[in-house]
């Protein structure tokens, strides 16, 4: 984990995963567009070496993450923590959802990583397509894993703010009864252990939902559906057929506002799809970015 | 001491089964459940009864906002505040208050407020509550990391633009204003005194009631001995920041039934007692707070006790389960403070000792308690109790109360309504 110093006067801790790939000036998609013959050459393609940059969800992220780990086999991987879930106060000058595009670029632009492939899983999806929508040309490939973000009527995105923590667990895995289920239930009831460190973990989770309601509450709408036509990267769709946070028909809305996509929709799999699917999940992105 | 007659105007007529069949009684409680001739009669019976409450001596009668919800049916305090101002003389008209977060601009606040006290002769207290998270999170859609910041900058903006000479550019981060400069402007100079009422938790708020000098009512419906820790600690922060210890800065809510006897007030006040505890607060915790709602300075105080007594990290959030309580807990937790005159005098007694309060806002209709028995408690409680308190902290001086600003104190008066100006009798066809 590294901490950034921003222009903005933020700070931001970002999470690295893997070291396949040289960091730093080496993966500067900019030197690989500009040297255009090395680019066009498919069999030396600088696009396998590009970082994924992943936007977490609201359940925030750290360096035990599964799903990253296993993903970072494939890429170097950084994964910037969301303003807000380290310290409320620094979305005092955040007020939009463009605001906060242009914060993850302070990060990125301070990473001096200038081309990548982007992910993102729910809350942070939302935010994936925002910064794809705000800055087309740097995203090479865009995976958004169950992205909030639109609205459809016919399926509201189930008001998350207004459902008690220990509820939460029926509604995030595609099979109620399965043991990350269970683990989950337990843990949000779990009060055994350091006092002090449960008061922490437990203000960590509040700021969490804090940040994420400020750009989801009432409504997770901030006009992405005006902007969408800008992603120029080739997007895949992923959605558990079976998520009941936001329902996988939303994958048909994304894909009509998109110009270049395709849709994954995994079989009994819910929200925390990249916990439950893991090794499908990995291998679809791999697939897609390289 | 003041005495204060508070409405919450629940709505009287939610069926037995309530509980059962309804997950909640605020935000989505079933539309259908609502009949509107029910609620003529309830705002009326409810209105007679404030304006006997003014008639029988009581200092303030108060009205409250609460939406979407059975519980309380004042989505617009302001507008029984009107009628209250033209039906009375006397009682200072305490509206505790209007949510500054959920008006657009909250120099409607200022306009309407000015107009309160104006129509009224100067009796205004104007309340800023921040709004429970059921009525500002959920039914008005304010997200809750904003909620409080927007809150204080609307108060800030209304109190400026009752004071301030000229009319002013207000370039706030929630609201953005050219021209500030509402008409008409409170008749009370500076302006109406400021009550907040809160919910005993928010250490913020202590600390900007103190900074601000504006009372601080505990809104509370569990008693005040589970108060005392809440107060203390106002106390204690009003201490820390060198202001008095007047305890007319403070105000708190307490049910209360008169009676002969114990078993006489079992009779008359344990089913709108149990009305109210089973129904009228009956809500889905999910509704109760939300992530936010409360800063992480409080949470941070609150949550090692919470941890340690809820058995669920549910609490941390602030989430309330609403369990079925009986009319035992209601009396012994003095819920309801309940029984003869004397025994109410003494444990009223108590409760302004132990939490330093002088404005005691009392709650003597509640839950579904008809109009005839809620006139015998307010008479009862106005002859019989209030009598023998009102001497209390008679040494301080409370500087929370509306002052007329009449210059000759001769308030007008509204014409009889059968007057030869016309009156309610019909218009003839020529």
């Amino acid at each position: 984990m590294e901490e950034l110093n921003l222009p903005s006067g933020r700070s931001a801790k970002v999470f690295t995963f893997g070291d396949n790939t040289a960091v730093g000036d080496n993966i500067k998609g900019d030197n690989a567009r500009q040297d255009n013959d090395n680019y066009n050459d498919s069999d030396n393609c600088n696009d396998n070496n590009l970082p994924l940059v992943f936007f977490h969800s609201a359940g925030g992220v750290d360096e035990n993450d599964p799903f990253l780990n296993q993903l970072a086999a494939s890429f170097k991987i950084y994964a910037p923590v969301a303003p807000g879930f380290s310290d409320l106060e620094e979305l005092d000058d955040l007020v939009s959802v463009s605001d906060v595009a242009l914060h993850y670029d302070d990060i990125l632009e301070a990473l001096n990583i200038a081309e990548f492939h982007l992910a993102g899983h729910s809350f942070g999806g939302m935010f994936a397509a925002e910064y794809a929508a705000h800055y087309p040309k740097k995203v090479k490939t865009l995976s958004l894993i169950a992205p909030v973000g639109l609205w459809n009527d016919d399926y509201p995105v189930l008001d998350i703010f207004a459902t008690p923590p220990l509820e939460l667990g029926q509604y995030l895995f595609g099979d109620p009864d399965s043991e990350l289920a269970q683990a989950f239930s337990s843990l949000a009831s779990d009060i055994s252990g350091n006092e002090e460190e449960i008061v922490e973990s437990i203000i960590q989770t509040v700021q969490g939902l804090v940040t994420a309601g400020k750009y989801m509450m009432p409504i997770p709408d901030r006009g992405l559906n005006r902007r969408l036509y800008r992603v120029i990267a080739p997007t895949l769709l992923i959605w558990g057929e079976r998520d009941q946070i936001v329902s996988a028909n939303y994958a048909k809305d994304f894909a009509k506002l998109l110009r270049d996509s395709k849709e994954l929709i995994v079989k009994g799999g819910g929200h925390m799809i990249t916990l439950e699917f893991t090794d499908k999940l990995v291998e679809a992105i791999t697939k897609h970015a390289k | 001491m003041k005495f204060h007659w508070f409405h919450l105007m629940s709505y009287p007529d939610l069926p037995d089964d309530f509980r059962e069949k309804n997950r909640s009684v605020w935000v989505d409680v079933d539309p259908n459940l609502y009949d509107p001739e029910v609620g003529h009669h309830a705002y009326n019976e409810y209105l007679d009864e404030l304006e006997y409450a003014g008639q029988m001596g009581f200092d303030g009668i108060c009205v409250n906002e609460h939406h979407q919800n059975a519980y309380g049916l004042m989505p617009s305090p302001n507008l029984m505040a009107a009628t209250l101002a033209r039906r009375t003389t006397e009682p200072k008209i305490v509206v505790m208050g209007n949510s500054v977060a959920l008006y657009n601009p909250p120099t409607r606040i200022a306009e309407e407020f000015a107009m309160l006290d104006c129509l009224s002769g100067g009796r205004l207290v104007a309340g800023f509550p921040v709004g429970t998270p059921m009525d500002t999170i959920f039914s008005y859609g304010e997200p809750p990391a904003t909620l409080r910041e927007k809150y204080r900058e609307g108060v800030e903006l209304i109190l400026r633009a009752w004071q301030e000479p000229e009319p002013f550019a207000f370039n706030g981060k929630y609201t953005q204003l050219r021209y500030v400069n509402p008409w008409p402007r409170p008749l009370q100079k500076p302006h109406p005194p400021v009550w907040i009422p809160g919910g005993g938790a928010s250490v913020e708020t202590w600390r900007w009631c103190g900074e601000h000098n504006f009372l601080y009512a505990y809104l509370s419906y569990f008693g005040y001995e589970a108060a005392v820790k809440s107060m203390d600690a106002y106390w204690e922060t009003m201490a820390e920041m060198n202001i008095d210890q007047n305890p007319y800065r403070a105000g708190f809510l307490q049910f209360v039934g008169v009676a002969d006897t114990d078993a006489e007030a079992e009779k008359l006040y344990a089913e709108p007692a149990l009305y109210f505890y089973n129904r009228c607060l009956h809500w889905y915790p999910g509704f109760t707070s939300a992530a936010g709602y409360m800063s992480v300075e409080s949470m941070r105080k609150g949550i090692k006790s919470q941890v340690a007594q809820a058995g669920s990290a549910l609490s941390s959030i602030g989430q309330v389960t609403s369990t079925e309580t009986s009319w035992k807990e209601i009396v012994d937790k003095s819920y309801v403070i309940c029984g003869s005159p004397d025994t109410v005098v003494e444990r009223l007694e108590d409760l302004a000792t132990r939490l330093n309060v002088g404005h005691l806002m009392l709650l003597l209709q509640f839950g579904n308690m008809g109009k005839e028995l809620t006139m015998q408690n307010t008479h009862r409680f106005a002859t019989e109790v209030m009598p023998k308190l009102r001497d209390k902290f008679g040494d301080h001086v409370d500087h929370w109360w509306p002052s007329s600003g009449l210059a000759n104190e001769k308030t007008a008066q509204p014409a009889p309504i059968n007057s030869e100006l016309g009156g309610n009798s019909q218009p003839t066809p020529d």
